[in-house]
């Protein structure tokens, strides 16, 4: 079967300003889960906002103002089926968190802490770098 | 979403369509509009919706205009 690769081009036309993830106000994230498409949505903005996802790689996107091209959050598909396993150290405290689910009052302070790890692992992938960092 | 350019599958999950269209995002004729649908029974259901730069390019084409 083909794939959308196979006649798209990948590059996104999308200019993206950097980002400093050490301005990220950790008060200001606002995170969901769905469980039944297995994906998180990260925004840094207090509430979600209009955004554009724009494809990082794998399942990961940024999600974009569209008009600023200022980074407004983040966006994993397949969070449990690739991401988190890719990531061993996520899937043991996702496992340990995942009983607690809403609607515990801790729920909603401990994906909070979660994204910010997140945002990090993004910060450390080479391939975001360019990306996420100041000019 | 009525008229979708592109229909793909999901490549690790085959009851996970995507139907995209594009130039139907206001301000924003080259963004797509991804829906999700998620098949039980040959009933699809819609399980989210969010605007995209391009579709994923790993998915597998079902159908294209």
């Amino acid at each position: 079967m083909a794939k959308v690769k196979d006649f798209l081009d990948e590059h996104s036309p999308f200019r993206i300003n950097p980002l400093d993830i050490d301005d990220i106000d950790q008060n200001k994230l606002w995170v969901h889960y769905d469980p039944e498409a297995d994906s998180i949505v990260i925004y840094i903005t207090g509430v979600p906002v209009r955004a554009v996802s724009v494809h990082l790689g794998n399942d990961t996107y940024l999600k974009v103002d569209p008009k600023s091209g200022d980074i407004v959050g983040f966006h994993i598909e397949a969070w449990e089926r690739n991401f988190t396993p890719a990531h061993p150290e996520i899937q043991s405290v996702w496992g340990q968190m995942k009983p607690y689910r809403e609607p515990a009052l801790d729920w909603n302070h401990l994906l909070r802490m979660l994204a910010l790890w997140v945002i990090f692992v993004f910060k450390s992938d080479q391939a975001l770098n360019q990306t996420l960092q100041p000019a | 979403m009525e008229n979708p350019d592109i229909i793909t599958v999901d490549p690790n999950d085959e009851y996970k369509e995507y139907y995209y269209a594009q130039g139907v995002v206001a301000d924003s004729p080259d963004l797509y509009l991804k829906v999700c649908v998620l098949f039980k029974q040959d009933i699809g259901r819609v399980l989210t919706a969010f605007d995209v730069d391009t579709p994923k390019p790993d998915e597998n084409i079902l159908w294209q205009k």
